[in-house]
């Protein structure tokens, strides 16, 4: 069962192959005897899967026309779960159980999803390689001395050890992209502005977004139908109107233009990535679609920028965990001024810190038009660089990230190191656009990722060129053993 | 990008950080390895570029300025350690 696509399992579900029961139960089975291995998910909610599960059996043996009832689903533990606690990765939520659901979670369980726990994550979603998470770090299913990826590396590795068919994620600098190109799985990143952010925990509200994992194309537009909505709640929520993501999927790439970004094929991209990723143009020319080069000049800049903008929304967004209202409050606290400062000191790791003290200084007296504007002006600078592209190609390609994934400790002592792994997929943020993470080849035994990048709104078209892609080649396929 | 100590000092102070005397040594030069890094948007030329605040410059959505949700006071302040009569209660602020 854990091998069939969601789409497969959709189908088995609806001919009665198996009911939505046996399929949780399976999947249950398989996160107790993997999750003490790899760490992916930080809380089961094994009676209340099994509890929606029969749900769904009478539902699909009644006239329940959801194409998701019945499927299981981990949740990143940045959404809001009404009674079931949600962490986000920290000491500072160790104890929060929200009352309500994030409208991502309503949409899925209102779609007649089972949740089946919810996902390790990098403290407040900051991180590249899950170690900042309070609950220890998610070990990758491919080789468990590697790092997942993150934020979102309890999802990816859940998807990758086939714990879930599915998982949420958000994506605020590659979140979603890396995390599925590390574990080997497939991760859209949507348009900003086309998933609800309402109660999901903000880290950079500007850039935040949220998407499905999955093993494939199909399974991520399957997800994606249930997940995108317009919300009164998120006043960045765009009202478009219903579309079916998985219309078009099957449509032939021939003449398609694809951009190849020369600065994404330079500097410190590993030689062997670059030759997985040629591998995959190779297959979308003999698909019939066109390579064209183009620039993206501005690209070495989307990482300086970033670590301004990302930490200066970030350093407003954590001002609300304040020891009070939720969250870690600190023993005997000797003043107001004391309670929030130790409070905060103890809730937050050391990365949280870091960009908080990042994020405020670049905002404080004196420093904000040097950085914060500047970061800005780049930011719009980084936005036209992609709109003369798209005024010449229908997506961009590239890899995913420089390199495969790399061992626990490699890169944690050094910040600016961490930071530099999302260079080719933090502009995308930057500018709002959709991205997602296919599955590649490998390098070494570990898996590599080919990310594709749309214009604004252009999920359909990124998607179609996926599963085309996934149709002629089986790297989404391939599952790690299992590890002991 | 140099700091001073007192520089550390002080962004605790602004971000409400309780920061350890032993560890602003640490802190420091990692906040000034970000911020090399950060500097580098110096040497982009920026002139006549407008600011770029959000993927959705200028849209806002607005509602009707009506009520719609529910008060869930009860259901938020279960939250708290320390509520009293509908108050969160803080230690002494006045002396």
């Amino acid at each position: 069962m854990h091998d069939m696509s969601i789409a497969s399992q959709i189908k088995a579900l609806k001919t009665r192959e198996f009911s939505s029961a046996e399929l949780t139960q399976h999947y249950l089975d398989r996160i107790k005897r993997l999750n003490p291995i790899l760490n992916a998910l930080i809380t089961v909610t094994e009676e209340k899967a099994l509890d929606s599960a029969k749900k769904a059996d009478r539902a699909l043996n009644g006239d329940n026309n959801n194409e998701l009832c019945g499927i299981p689903i981990v949740h990143k533990d940045i959404f809001c779960t009404q009674g079931v606690r949600t962490s986000c990765g920290s000491k500072m939520l160790n104890d929060f159980v929200p009352p309500y659901d994030a409208t991502v979670v309503k949409n899925l369980a209102e779609a007649g999803t089972i949740m089946l726990g919810k996902a390790n994550m990098d403290e407040f979603a900051m991180g590249s390689s899950n170690e900042t998470s309070f609950y220890g770090s998610v070990k990758n299913p491919w080789d468990i001395s590697r790092v997942p990826g993150g934020s979102s590396g309890g999802s990816a590795a859940a998807v990758a050890a086939r714990m879930t068919p599915a998982a949420t994620a958000t994506d605020t600098g590659g979140s979603i992209r890396q995390p599925a190109a590390l574990c080997g799985v497939t991760g859209l990143k949507p348009t900003y502005g086309l998933i609800s952010r309402w109660g999901m925990i903000a880290f950079a509200s500007s850039l935040d977004q949220g998407g499905p994992i999955a093993r494939t194309a199909e399974d991520c537009a399957i997800l994606l139908n249930a997940m995108a909505s317009f919300d009164h709640r998120d006043s960045t929520s765009l009202r478009l109107p219903e579309k079916n993501y998985k219309d078009g999927i099957n449509r032939p790439i021939s003449g398609c233009k694809i951009g190849i970004p020369k600065e994404y094929f330079t500097g410190s991209l590993n030689p062997n990535v670059e030759a997985t990723v040629f591998d995959m143009l190779k297959v979308l020319t003999d698909l019939g679609a066109k390579l064209v080069d183009i620039s993206l000049p501005n690209t070495k800049l989307s990482v300086p920028s970033y670590y301004v903008i990302a930490p200066a929304e970030a350093s407003a967004n954590l001002a609300r965990f304040d020891g009070i209202r939720y969250g870690h409050r600190c023993e005997n606290p000797k003043s107001l001024e004391d309670l929030y400062c130790r409070s905060r000191a103890e809730g937050f790791g050391e990365e949280v810190q870091r960009r908080i003290l990042i994020g405020t200084y670049c905002l404080s007296a004196g420093y904000h038009d040097a950085y914060y504007r500047k970061a800005q002006q780049v930011r719009n600078l980084i936005k036209q660089d992609f709109t003369k592209s798209f005024s010449k190609v229908d997506v961009i390609v590239s890899p995913t990230c420089p390199a495969p994934a790399f061992k626990f400790g490699e890169k944690s002592d050094d910040p600016v190191k961490m930071y530099l792994e999302d260079i080719y997929t933090i502009a995308t943020n930057l500018a709002g656009l959709p991205g997602m993470s296919i599955p590649c080849g490998f390098v070494d035994q570990n898996p590599v990722g080919f990310q594709l990048i749309g214009d604004y709104l252009q999920e359909t078209r990124i998607l179609n060129i996926a599963h085309c892609i996934q149709r002629e080649t089986d790297w989404h396929k391939l599952s790690p053993e299992e590890p002991s | 990008m140099k700091l001073k100590r007192d520089d550390v000092t002080q962004l605790g102070i602004l971000a409400k950080l309780a920061i350890d005397e032993n560890t602003i040594n640490d802190i420091k030069s990692r906040l000034e390895n970000v911020l090399e890094l950060v500097n580098q948007l110096q040497t982009a030329d920026t002139v006549n570029i407008d600011p770029m605040a959000h993927p959705q410059q200028g849209f806002q959505a607005l509602r009707e300025d009506q009520i719609t949700e529910e008060n869930d006071q009860k259901a938020f302040q279960k939250l708290s350690k320390d509520v009293q009569n509908g108050l969160y209660l803080v230690p002494k602020v006045i002396e």
